[in-house]
C-alpha cells in the first residue's frame, strides 16, 4: 500500500514538472539574456501575419536596346537607365488591349496558384478583380517569401529560337513536356542539369535542327517561294557564348565531360555551319547560344547549369535555381505581364487578447468539466483532474517538438482532443467504481472499444497530414498527436494513477 | 413507435426545416462575408513614431460609421497601421488622415496615401482546398464502415454515414446563413470539426448497434 502510494506520489511529481516546463517553461541564459529553452510554438499566417501583395497588370511599353532587341519594359528599366544606357522606348505595350479579356485574367490566376503549389506555399489566399484582373495575394511570411514573390509573376516564355533571327522561333512553351532539375556526380563533382523533355511535334522539328535538315528544308522552302533572302552576318552581342554540355539524354549518361564551345576543330566547324545555331531563351534571359554536336533523337536537352562542383552550398544554389526555372516553364507563360504594386507585411488582426480571453473561455469550460469529477468522485476525481492537466501539457510539448504549426484548425482540433481525453478519463473513473476482478477485464475491453471507435479518423488525420494545404494538414497533425497521445496516456498513466 | 423513433424524426424534420430556411436565407441574403473576404478598399497610414491601434481603430470607426471597419498593423514596427473597410471615400480617407495627424502630431499627407481597391474572394475558392480530403476521406471512412460493421446491414451503414455527416454540415452552414453570423476564416475550421465530430459519433452508433447484435446473436444461441 505504502509503495503504491509513493508510486502515485511520483507520478503526480512527474505530471507537476511536465507541467511547469509546459506552461511556464525552462528558462536559461542564452547571450547575455534569460529566455525560455522550452521550444516556441509555431503559428500559422492567420496567427501570425501575412504579406499581402497587389498584383496589377502591366500598363508598360517595351523598351530595346541599341539594336532594336527587346531587353525589358517600362515597368522595369527606368527612365535614367534608358537614358544612360541609349536604350528606346517604344509605344508598344507589354500587354496589348486586345489581351485583356477575362479568359487571360482568369488563366494568369490559375497559373499563379499552380506556381504558388508548386513552390510549397500552402496557406493562401487568392482574390482577383475580374473588371481590371488585379489580384489580391496574401502568403504565410518566411525565409522563403522574397524568393516565391520574385518568381510568379515571370512570364516563363521559353523559346529556342534561331541565335541570328529573333523572329525565328521553333519551340516555344508549347513544345515542352516536362522541364526537371537534375544532378550527377562524378569524380570532378557535381554538376546540376536542366532536363528539358519536348513533345512529339518539338521533338521531331529538334531532330531536324540538330541533324541539319531543317536548315536544308528552310532552303528548299525558300528556293520554292522565290524569296531571296540574305543571311545577316551580325550576331548578338548579349548572346553569351557559354561552356556548356548539351547533349542527348542517352549521350549525357555516357560522357557528362564533354564540353561544346566556339574553338572547336575545323572539321567540325564545317559541320556546324551546316547547322543551326540556336539560343534557348526564358523572357529577356538567353540561357544559352549553342549548336548541337550530336543529333538529338529523343527529343531530351539536358542543360548543364555549372561547372562540377563539390561545394554543397553552390550545388543547392544552382539546384534551386534549376527546379524554379523547371516549375516556372511546367506551369505554363502567363498570358499578361503583372506588376507588384503592393507589397505589405500585415499582422494579424487576431490580436494576443483575443487569443486568450479564447483560452480562457476553453480553460473554464475545462475546470468546470475537473470539478465535476471532484464533485462526483472526491480523490479519485482530484487524481483523474491532475493526471488530465498532465495530458495537456504533454501534448503541447509535443505539438511543439513536432513542429505542429498552430493554426485556428488546429485549435478546433485541439477543443476535440480535449474533449475525447475527457471522456477517457470519465470512462476509467467509471471502470474504478467497478470490483478489483473485474477492473482488469473492463479496462481491457474498454481499450479495445475505444480504440474501434477512434480509428476512422486517427485515419482521416493521417491523410489530412498529408494534405498539402497548411490549415488541414495542421489540424491532422493536432488530431494525431492528441488521439495517439490521449489513448496511451490514458491507459498508462491516468488508469494507473487511479488504481491505487 | 418507440420514443427514439419519435425523436429522431422531430431531429430529422428541424433539420430540414433549418437546411430549407437557410438556403432561402443564402439565396435571397447571401452569406454574411468577413470583411478579410468580402469587397474592400485599403490605406497604409506610415507615421516615424509608433501609432497606437486602438486610437486608430477609434478614429476610423467614428469616421467610417456603419461600416465595416477592421485596423491591422503592418511592417516589422510599429508605425504603420492598415485600415480596411467595405468603402472609403476620398473624403473619408481625407477626415481620417486630419483626425490621425491631430491625434499624433504626423504629418501625413493625403496624397502619399494610396487607396488600393480589393476584390472579394469567392466562397468556392474558400471552401475548395477542403474539397478533396474532405471527399478523400469520406469515401475511404465509408468504405471501412461497409467491411467492420456490414453484419448492421450495408444499406443503413451507407444510409446513416452518408445522410449524417452531409446533414450536419449543411444545417451548420444555414445556421450561418439565417443567423448573419460572419463567413470567414473560423467557419471552415468549425466545418472541419464538426466532420470529425460526426463521424466519431457515427463510429460509436455503429459500434453500439454491432455490439448489441452479437449480444442478441449470442442469446439467441444459448
Amino acid at each position: 500500500m505504502k509503495e503504491k502510494r509513493l508510486k502515485l506520489v511520483a507520478e503526480i511529481l512527474a505530471i507537476l514538472v511536465v507541467c511547469l516546463v509546459s506552461f511556464v517553461g525552462v528558462y536559461g541564459q542564452n547571450t547575455n539574456k534569460i529566455v525560455n529553452l522550452v521550444k516556441g510554438y509555431d503559428l500559422s499566417k492567420d496567427l501570425k501575419g501575412y504579406r499581402e501583395l497587389v498584383f496589377k497588370v502591366s500598363d508598360a511599353t517595351e523598351v530595346l536596346d541599341s539594336t532594336g532587341k527587346y531587353i525589358g519594359d517600362t515597368d522595369i528599366i527606368t527612365d535614367s537607365s534608358i537614358e544612360r544606357a541609349s536604350y528606346q522606348k517604344t509605344e508598344n505595350k507589354v500587354n496589348s488591349d486586345e489581351s485583356l479579356t477575362l479568359e487571360n485574367y482568369k488563366k494568369s490566376k490559375t497559373i499563379i496558384e499552380e506556381r504558388l503549389k508548386s513552390l510549397n506555399v500552402q496557406d493562401y489566399n487568392i482574390s482577383m478583380d475580374t473588371s481590371n484582373g488585379t489580384i489580391t495575394l496574401q502568403i504565410p511570411e518566411d525565409e522563403d517569401t522574397e524568393h516565391t514573390i520574385s518568381n510568379i509573376l515571370q512570364v516563363a516564355k521559353f523559346e529556342i529560337r534561331d541565335s541570328e533571327d529573333n523572329s525565328k522561333v521553333y519551340i516555344t512553351n508549347d513544345g515542352i513536356k516536362k522541364l526537371s532539375a537534375l544532378y550527377n556526380t562524378t569524380n570532378e563533382g557535381t554538376t546540376v542539369y536542366l532536363q528539358m523533355e519536348f513533345n512529339k511535334d518539338a521533338a521531331n522539328k529538334l531532330k531536324e535542327l540538330s541533324t541539319g535538315e531543317y536548315v536544308t528544308k528552310e532552303s528548299k522552302d525558300d528556293e520554292e517561294d522565290t524569296e531571296n533572302t540574305t543571311e545577316e552576318d551580325t550576331t548578338d552581342e548579349n548572346a553569351v557564348e557559354e561552356e556548356v554540355n548539351m547533349t542527348s539524354d542517352e549521350e549525357s549518361s555516357e560522357n557528362n565531360s564533354e564540353v561544346t564551345t566556339e574553338t572547336e576543330d575545323s572539321e567540325e566547324s564545317e559541320t556546324e555551319e551546316e547547322q543551326k545555331k540556336i539560343v534557348i531563351a526564358i523572357d529577356t534571359n538567353e540561357m544559352i547560344t549553342t549548336s548541337f554536336d550530336e543529333p538529338i533523337n529523343d527529343g531530351i536537352i539536358d542543360l548543364s547549369m555549372n561547372q562540377p562542383s563539390n561545394e554543397a552550398d553552390k550545388i543547392s544554389d544552382t539546384l534551386r535555381s534549376a527546379s524554379t526555372i523547371s516549375l516556372l516553364v511546367n506551369s505554363g507563360n502567363m498570358p499578361l505581364t503583372y506588376k507588384i504594386t503592393s507589397n505589405n507585411y500585415v499582422k494579424t488582426d487576431i490580436t494576443q487578447d483575443a487569443l486568450q480571453k479564447t483560452l480562457i473561455v476553453i480553460d473554464l469550460v475545462v475546470v468546470i468539466g475537473l470539478v465535476l469529477f471532484i464533485i462526483k468522485y472526491k480523490l479519485r476525481g482530484l487524481i483523474a483532474c491532475i493526471a488530465y492537466i498532465g495530458f495537456m501539457a504533454m501534448d503541447l510539448l509535443i505539438i511543439r517538438y513536432t513542429n505542429t504549426q498552430i493554426s485556428i484548425e488546429s485549435l478546433v482540433a485541439a477543443i476535440i482532443i480535449l474533449a475525447i481525453n475527457y471522456t477517457l478519463t470519465f470512462r476509467v473513473l467509471k471502470i474504478q467504481e467497478q470490483d478489483k476482478e473485474k477492473r482488469k477485464l473492463l479496462y481491457n475491453s474498454e481499450a479495445k472499444s475505444w480504440i474501434i471507435k477512434l480509428l476512422p479518423v486517427f485515419i482521416i488525420s493521417i491523410i489530412f497530414v498529408f494534405i498539402k494545404w497548411a490549415k488541414i494538414a495542421t489540424f491532422g497533425m493536432f488530431m494525431f498527436w492528441g488521439i495517439l497521445l490521449s489513448v496511451i496516456y490514458t491507459y498508462l498513466l491516468t488508469r494507473d494513477m487511479l488504481d491505487k | 413507435m418507440n420514443k427514439q423513433k419519435k425523436a429522431n424524426i422531430i431531429c430529422i424534420i428541424i433539420a430540414i426545416v433549418i437546411i430549407i430556411a437557410g438556403a432561402i436565407f443564402g439565396y435571397i441574403k447571401g452569406f454574411n462575408i468577413e470583411l478579410m473576404y468580402s469587397n474592400r478598399q485599403e490605406i497604409v497610414l506610415t507615421h516615424n513614431a509608433t501609432l497606437d491601434i486602438n486610437k486608430v481603430k477609434e478614429i476610423a470607426s467614428s469616421v467610417l460609421e456603419n461600416k465595416k471597419v477592421k485596423v491591422q498593423k503592418v511592417g516589422r514596427f510599429e508605425n504603420s497601421v492598415q485600415i480596411i473597410s467595405t468603402e472609403i471615400s476620398d473624403e473619408e480617407k481625407q477626415n481620417i488622415i486630419n483626425k490621425v495627424n491631430e491625434e499624433f502630431g504626423s504629418n501625413i499627407s493625403n496624397d502619399d496615401v494610396e487607396k488600393v481597391s480589393i476584390a472579394n474572394t469567392r466562397i468556392r475558392d474558400i471552401i475548395k482546398p477542403y474539397i478533396i480530403p474532405g471527399v478523400a476521406t469520406f469515401i475511404i471512412i465509408l468504405l471501412y464502415f461497409i467491411i467492420i460493421y456490414n453484419k448492421i446491414g450495408i444499406k443503413a451503414i451507407i444510409l446513416k454515414g452518408v445522410f449524417i455527416p452531409i446533414v450536419v454540415e449543411l444545417v451548420y452552414f444555414a445556421l450561418i446563413a439565417i443567423t448573419r453570423l460572419p463567413f470567414g476564416r473560423i467557419t471552415s475550421s468549425i466545418a472541419l470539426g464538426l466532420y470529425i465530430v460526426s463521424i466519431i459519433i457515427l463510429t460509436i452508433c455503429f459500434q453500439q448497434e454491432k455490439e448489441k447484435l452479437l449480444k442478441n446473436n449470442q442469446k439467441e444461441n444459448d
